[in-house]
């Protein structure tokens, strides 16, 4: 068998031929969308172990607006007591767990709490240009070596938190997520840019552990149920 | 103001606003801790929010009875607490946020098992 190829003297050989291939495979995964080469598997049941210091470290100053409206909140008019679901990112990054189920083009994200459902698309659509503002807004991921990279935006104005910080409709949030420590830890750093509330994007990081146990319980809210 | 108008709503024979669901500093003073010790009287282990009643002694012995509010089922579980864990007629002590109108309610922090051992809760 010859070996080697010299232009304009007949075919490759099988190897040299075999190389070639190998050398265009190489060259298309380079090419291909970020978001369709899955670099980690996110799949698992997610307990949150951030310290409730990290809900409020780092936060930026306020604008005036968002700090007058803090300042006349009334904790009567949180939707939350009529069980209307918090949304992204009020909740979903401590106490409560979720799980992530993963395919090669999306991750759901499902909370515990108020049983909340994100979608996380990572076959490189475009935001659609006719989708209405809401809690958990729309979600587009995509890989970044081994960081899950998911930007969120078309947020509905609503509340950042019980205390009544409160998000105008101007919000995107932007997550990385990483994992650590051999699969058991998940990690992510969440920064939220909202102009009218924030002088400042706010950046925190969080952490989760994986629970072997991978269980996510019913947690419903019916406010019907009156108590007090 | 907001808070009288919150006491006047939750003190009348029928309330008018569902707190099913309330918001945690509507209810609670999270910046003041407060211990109380009883006997359980029932554990009602549901969502969105479970609790503990409890009676509790005054110096004279007379019986107050307490709500300590905690987590749902699924979180609860996760800390070892089941509906077999507090029976009527377990002794505990509990450490929590204490009711911002007074009444006998706390959020429940950490609590002191019957067999002693103390659990962090929030």
């Amino acid at each position: 068998m010859r070996y080697g190829w010299r232009w304009g003297q007949g075919w490759p050989t099988l190897r040299t031929a075999g190389l070639l291939s190998f050398a265009v495979g190489v060259g298309l995964v380079a090419v291909m969308p970020r978001s369709v080469v899955a670099a980690e598997d996110l799949t698992g049941v997610w307990l949150a172990t951030s310290p409730r210091s990290v809900i409020r470290a780092n936060r930026p100053e306020l604008t005036r607006k968002a700090q007058a409206d803090l300042d006349a909140f009334d904790p009567l008019d949180d939707p939350v007591i009529r069980c209307v679901v918090p949304g992204v990112p009020r909740s979903g990054l401590t106490i409560y767990p979720f799980e992530i189920v993963q395919t090669e083009t999306m991750l759901v994200f499902l909370y515990e709490h108020f049983g909340m459902v994100r979608r996380i698309y990572l076959d490189g659509r475009a935001l659609p240009d006719d989708l209405p503002p809401g809690r958990m807004g729309y979600s587009l991921g995509h890989w970044e070596d081994a960081e899950l990279v998911i930007d969120t935006t078309r947020f509905a104005p609503a509340l950042l938190g019980g205390d009544g910080l409160r998000q105008y409709g101007d919000m995107s949030v932007r997550e990385r997520y990483r994992l650590l420590e051999g699969g058991q830890v998940l990690e992510a750093d969440v920064t939220i840019t909202a102009p009218t509330t924030f002088v400042a994007p706010w950046t925190r990081r969080f952490t989760w552990q994986v629970d072997p146990n991978g269980m996510i319980y019913e947690a419903v809210c019916d406010p019907a149920d009156s108590r007090f | 103001m907001r808070f009288l108008r919150l006491l006047c709503f939750v003190s009348g024979a029928t309330a008018a606003v569902s707190y099913a669901h309330h918001s945690l500093p509507a209810l609670f003073d999270t910046s003041r801790t407060v211990v109380v010790a009883g006997e359980v009287t029932r554990f009602e282990f549901e969502a969105p929010h479970s609790y503990i009643h409890l009676n509790v002694a005054d110096a004279a012995g007379k019986p107050t009875a307490w709500q300590i509010e905690t987590y749902p089922p699924g979180m609860l579980i996760r800390k070892g607490l089941t509906p077999d864990t507090l029976m009527p007629g377990h002794r505990i002590s509990v450490n929590g946020n204490p009711s911002r109108d007074g009444r006998p309610l706390l959020r429940l922090l950490t609590i002191v098992m019957p067999d002693g051992e103390e659990r962090q809760i929030q």
